[in-house]
């Protein structure tokens, strides 16, 4: 089967039977997308063919690549509309395309990624290099989904799939140290609070493992100084400091530096080949 | 991307990318972001898509598209930037997540209070999870619970002798109350706790009396 062979296809001929990544064109930025997308094709024509499933002259045909394109013609009431077969794929590898194609393109909502990355993850028996080799995905993003799937209670999978965002989601995880329970109450609070405060919630509860809900959040609204200490040192080393730097001209903070390496090192606080 | 550039025309395609080029870094910007965002826009309509500008210029599409963000802001940022009082390509790329309504008074404190795009950042998610308070509120709310930065000065024990409450008076009086913190004394220190703006203050002061800093602070103790 040649995958370059572009066709006119009747539209009649296609349904769609689910082997699109993609779920969410029932929104309302996938409906507002959509008529952009339908509005552009009218004026410009469609610039790249979609991608079928099946061989020509079997219909009905499923549409592995360009689910949008194909609902932007329905939008236009096109009756033909061009495409390419990729010919009989099984299930996977109809995924893999459907998956690498829309990874480039509009960005695909939580559950749609969830899925496709749980799925390839299962599939290449955990080899995270394969799902990142066909999702294009960060090997610490992959393992971030696996983990929200492995670990979140389903309190949270639900808020994810409303809008949660993943570190808030990680966050709770974290904060509630494996307590499920605690999780669940603390993700109501997370979302009540700024980042700043979320970061130190997460903070205080690797510190106080134990405390309560009530007890993490009350410390995650109080700011904490962060401090940098500005040493003033007394005359005569300040003068000595001062010669030092004018003879071997170099600036305060460098001498600083090397003078703290160095004792580090001799005092055996800091190897060698770290120095 | 031969196909492409055969059919541009090439001293539009070349000035618009010398352009780019010269002015990617912030520094050494010679153009505002303005003009650096409409030329990426103009080689992104000559070569059909970002992707082929970015291999173009070698840089990435996901900086051409926060310099293209800028499209995207109310006229009023967009004259900021064309004045060139709004400098950063990040700040006008999250400038350009809020409503119009939210990015002009953010674009008034990244202007007047010095606002980072980090804390623009980190004030979105708070915004859209409440919609009805308003945006001032919204600001103040999320930049209260930011950790405070302390400048701690520490005094080893042969500077010990000096009357506190003087020294607190001080202070206070060049670098003004909201500036001073604390001051906190143990066995073999003193820490005086100001904040960085406190601390800039008073280098600013040593500079003018030609005097180091430590120089300074011995001559506040005395």
């Amino acid at each position: 089967m040649d995958i370059t062979k572009v066709l006119e296809v009747l539209m009649k001929d296609i349904k769609l039977q689910g082997s699109n990544v993609r779920s969410d064109l029932d929104s309302p930025n996938s409906k507002e997308g959509l008529n952009e997308l339908a509005q552009n094709i009218s004026v410009n024509g469609l610039l790249q063919p979609i991608v079928l499933r099946g061989e020509n002259g079997k219909p009905p045909y499923d549409v592995i690549v360009g689910q949008r394109r194909f609902l932007a013609h329905q939008v236009l009431g096109t009756e033909t509309i061009k495409a390419t077969f990729s010919g009989e794929i099984d299930n996977m590898n109809a995924l893999l395309l459907s998956l690498s194609e829309n990874m480039c393109r509009q960005e695909m909502n939580y559950e749609d990624t969830q899925r496709a990355i749980t799925t390839l993850y299962t599939y290449y028996d955990k080899d995270e290099k394969k799902v990142q080799s066909h999702t294009g995905f960060s090997i610490r993003m992959i393992r971030s989904y696996v983990r929200i799937e492995e670990q979140a209670t389903e309190k949270i999978k639900d808020l994810l799939k409303k809008g949660l965002s993943m570190a808030d989601a990680k966050r709770a995880i974290d904060a509630s140290q494996g307590d499920r329970e605690k999780a669940d109450a603390l993700i109501d609070e997370i979302l009540k609070l700024t980042t700043y405060e979320k970061k130190r919630l997460v903070e205080s509860s690797s510190k106080s493992p134990k405390a309560s809900v009530a007890e993490l959040v009350s410390d995650a609204k109080k700011p904490k100084w962060e401090e940098t200490i500005v040493i003033n040192l007394p005359t005569e080393i300040s003068n000595a400091v001062r010669k030092a730097t004018e003879k071997l001209s170099i600036d305060a903070e460098q001498l600083a530096m090397d003078v703290l390496v160095s004792w580090l090192k001799t005092n055996d606080f800091l190897l060698e080949a770290n120095g | 991307m031969i196909f492409y550039l055969k059919q541009m025309d090439d001293s539009k395609i070349n000035a618009a990318t010398a352009r780019i080029l010269l002015s990617t870094k912030r520094k050494s910007r010679q153009y505002s972001i303005y003009e650096i965002a409409s030329d990426i826009l103009f080689l992104k309509n000559e070569t059909g898509s970002i992707n082929h500008v970015a291999k173009l210029i070698g840089i990435s599409t996901g900086m051409l598209n926060q310099f293209l963000s800028v499209f995207k802001l109310p006229s009023e940022i967009v004259e900021l930037i064309k004045q060139r009082k709004i400098e950063s390509v990040s700040i006008a790329h999250h400038l350009a997540k809020f409503n119009n309504n939210d990015a002009i008074q953010l674009a008034k404190y990244v202007i007047n209070e010095g606002l980072t795009s980090q804390e623009l950042r980190n004030i979105l998610p708070y915004r859209r999870k409440n919609l009805s308070e308003p945006v001032i509120d919204i600001i103040k709310r999320v930049l209260d619970s930011k950790n405070i930065k302390v400048s701690v000065i520490r005094f080893t024990s042969s500077d010990l002798k000096i009357n506190i409450s003087e020294f607190e008076l001080k202070v206070t009086e060049l670098i003004g109350k909201e500036n001073f913190l604390a001051i906190e004394k143990s066995n073999t220190n003193i820490d005086l706790k100001i904040t960085p703006i406190g601390e800039k203050i008073l280098r600013e002061i040593a500079k003018k009396k030609k005097v180091s800093f430590q120089e300074l602070i011995k001559q506040i103790i005395k």
